[in-house]
């Protein structure tokens, strides 16, 4: 299911609040789980079967891992056991049909048979769940975590429907204790809602229209190069008002129900360095991958040159989580690269000396030529639409039809308010925070029935994360 | 000492805390009133179109659209279904949706998912203009079936040419002649109507489906050429706001010849049969062949 779908914003959310709130306390989080395999098996039903299979073998390691008397070594080689199996689904449902079809590219490369490729459906938000369910028994190995209450809480915090497909990504720490105990107060609930009303904004009103602008531009045989720059400036704006839209109604409601997540986005187009970036652009998955996977390499404890190793090992396998692409890896590396320079230069762009609103630009303009690699169908296809950037390729003769589909007064109008938005500093989570007076509320709920009118008018359009 | 100073420390720390005053305790109960007030509008908003569209469903003696739920099993394509018709039998999107179509032209031009909005008020689908600008794409194996097959280098509109001939055959064979009459976006047609910078360009604009009437010709297929009928200069013209043609003034007279030189003598005269045994309506394709054929 969509949060932005008809059935999710009359049927299920209301129905869900309905129960939730009329159920005993202690029945509550069994609710929530059962709520979330509702949402997730909307999907494809089987996909149930897969998590449940996953949440109870996790659990279960957990248990291990706890059990008074287990030696580190035993523990060891539980966590071993449980990151082995659950990286083993997500390879074979993720990496499975992109590592086949490399091999029967370097078959054909040397002029052997290719074999048969088996066709393999991605279960939806496996990578979040996934590393929901990692964080768990690390957290546990580490001492960092208590083992869960019980079954229900455990499948409560990895199917946790707000979170579940497109993240946040959220520890089993962090939420250990709201599982137990939660505050349900009118305070904290406006508060969800006024954050979710913002999100749900964000994805109709801004990011949707950015994706049609986007989608026409990366389809297009050969694009101008104006063109090519409004296309690719229309992603950026896509990707980041529809995650962070996404993130916004996931915090948004999480708090109706009583839990806090933490923030996900901190105006990452306000950055002044890459290494800023990614301190700001999804911090959930950034700090995931620093404390389990960084520090797991060693850091930066490990000499200067292994710390730049780290870095861009964990930016690739960064990106390669993303999705199993090479144009997904090739923008990890880009990434890592770039982080690894700046580490060099003492966490400083080499373009540190300038002024804040250049360096703003600067990092924007990196980010920019990133999101080319993200979005495009292949590395070809990235490639081309570098060489239409710069004007290298030669636009084809139609492609000034283009220009009818994208420069509209709709979308002229959505872009301008998209870059006037990112770049002021209010964010949405702490906005949401503080008291919602009446002036607010004038402000929210108008908004809310103008973006539920525009999902009316809308076509399908899920969410970009969901194939990650 | 200790006793004597302690409950002055005490005292100075509740004197550092403001005491709440008249204007703090009306601020709070206001701002708990707005809190409230923003969660009951919330649900009342998200409430009221299930509510309201049980109630009429129930008052009009029909089935309950949201119970449809537990009559089909839950396979992915049955849920999809359900929550196509959920959406499309809801009232509030039956009513609401021309309106906030009608509200976007007015205020921002915008002509929702399947239109694209011209130059002077001319209107196109946006799918004819996407096939102009896109380009030809691999042909992709199906996305049900078990295997990922291995791409054999063809193309979709290739594959069109390829299918078509292949039709052509079998037609043949059974003593059928094909005629094919890809009938032109009115993109391809009118390029200049869509952007200011088309208008402006003065380089020649090439249609995809030229390319493939070239194709079609060459291998013997009986093909009329709509572009130059409907061309500016031509005898028929694609309106401005709908999708059909009408005759124009300038062209009869190079409509007369133009097709007849162009097709195959079994096309003219398969048209003039057709055209003799039914009565044509100018808006079909079917009948313009066989109107401009007897002409």
């Amino acid at each position: 299911m969509v949060f932005t779908t008809h059935i999710f914003i009359f049927y299920f959310l209301p129905l869900f609040l309905l129960v939730y709130f009329n159920l005993p306390y202690r029945w509550r989080n069994l609710w929530i789980t059962l709520a979330s395999y509702v949402f997730y098996g909307w999907w494809q039903p089987w996909f149930v079967c897969l998590m449940m299979c996953t949440t109870l073998m996790d659990f279960f390691w957990g248990k291990v891992i706890t059990r008074p008397g287990a030696t580190r070594p035993q523990q060891k080689l539980a966590v071993a056991a449980c990151v082995v199996t659950n990286l083993s689904f997500l390879g074979f449902f993720k990496y499975y049909m992109f590592s086949a079809e490399t091999l029967n590219d370097l078959l054909g490369m040397v002029g052997a048979e290719p074999f048969r490729v088996l066709r393999v459906v991605l279960p939806i938000g496996i990578s979040f769940y996934t590393f929901h369910s990692l964080t768990y028994i690390v957290d546990l190995y580490r001492g960092h975590a208590t083992p869960a209450r019980s079954f229900t809480d455990f499948s409560a915090f990895v199917a946790l429907f707000p979170d579940l497909v497109a993240g946040p990504i959220i520890r089993y720490k962090t939420l250990a204790e709201q599982l137990r105990f939660r505050e349900h107060t009118v305070r904290r609930f406006a508060s969800g809602v006024a954050i979710f009303i913002l999100g749900f904004a964000k994805k109709i009103l801004l990011a949707n229209p950015c994706g049609h602008v986007a989608d026409s531009v990366f389809n297009a045989a050969s694009p101008g190069a104006l063109d090519a720059w409004f296309g690719v400036l229309a992603y950026a704006f896509q990707i980041y008002f529809d995650f962070c839209g996404y993130s916004d109604m996931a915090v948004g409601l999480g708090r109706m129900f009583g839990f806090e997540f933490l923030k996900n986005f901190d105006a990452p187009y306000r950055a002044d360095s890459i290494t800023d970036l990614w301190r700001r652009w999804h911090i959930s998955l950034s700090s995931v991958l620093r404390d389990y996977l960084y520090f797991s390499l060693g850091g930066n404890r490990k000499g200067e040159l292994r710390t730049y190793f780290n870095l861009a090992t964990v930016m690739l396998l960064g990106g390669l989580w993303h999705g199993a692409k090479w144009n997904f890896i090739v923008w990890g590396a880009y990434h890592g690269v770039l982080l690894a320079y700046e580490r060099w230069r003492g966490k400083q762009s080499f373009y540190s000396t300038l002024p804040p609103a250049v360096r703003v630009g600067a990092t924007f303009l990196l980010v920019l030529l990133s999101w080319v690699l993200f979005r495009a169908d292949n590395l070809g296809a990235a490639m081309q639409y570098y060489a239409a950037m710069f004007g290298v390729a030669h636009p084809a003769s139609t492609a000034s039809l283009l220009s009818a589909d994208i420069y509209t007064p709709l979308y002229v109008v959505v872009m301008s308010v998209g870059a006037a938005l990112v770049v002021q500093p209010v964010q949405a989570h702490d906005w949401s925070q503080e008291p919602q007076g009446w002036g607010r509320v004038a402000f929210l709920m108008p908004t809310f029935v103008f973006a539920l009118l525009v999902m009316f008018s809308q076509t399908f359009n899920p969410f970009l994360y969901f194939q990650f | 000492m200790e006793e004597a100073t302690q409950p002055v420390e005490l005292k100075a720390a509740e004197v550092d805390r403001p005491p709440a005053s008249d204007g703090a305790v009306a601020q709070t109960i206001a701002r708990r009133g707005s809190e409230l007030a923003l969660v009951v509008a919330f649900l009342v908003v998200i409430a009221t179109v299930p509510i309201a569209q049980t109630l009429m469903e129930l008052a009009r003696h029909e089935r309950v659209q949201f119970t449809d739920v537990f009559r089909y099993r839950p396979t992915a394509k049955n849920l999809r279904q359900y929550e196509a018709t959920l959406k499309e039998k809801s009232w509030f999107q039956q009513k609401l949706r021309p309106e906030v179509q009608r509200l976007l032209f007015a205020t921002v031009r915008d002509t929702g998912a399947k239109g694209v909005l011209g130059r002077d008020r001319w209107l196109f689908y946006r799918s004819d203009l996407r096939y102009l600008v896109e380009p030809d794409r691999p042909e992709t194996d199906r996305a049900d079936s078990k295997w990922v097959a291995s791409g054999d280098g063809s193309t979709q509109r290739g594959n069109v040419v390829r299918a078509i001939v292949r039709f052509r055959d079998q037609l043949k064979e059974r003593g059928i002649a094909l005629l094919v009459m890809p009938v032109p976006g009115k993109p391809s047609v009118y390029p200049d109507e869509v952007t200011r910078r088309e208008a402006g360009r003065g380089v020649a604009f090439r249609s995809p489906t030229l390319e493939i009437i070239q194709s079609l010709e060459k291998q013997g297929v009986a093909v009329v050429d709509l572009f130059a009928v409907f061309s500016p200069r031509g005898s028929w013209r694609l309106q401005k706001v709908r999708s059909t043609w009408h005759r124009t003034r300038i062209g009869h007279r190079w409509a007369r010849v133009s097709p007849q030189k162009r097709w195959p003598p079994d096309c003219v005269k398969w048209g003039w049969h057709r055209s003799r045994r039914r009565r044509f309506a100018p808006n079909a394709c079917r009948s313009t062949v066989g109107e401009m054929c007897w002409r």
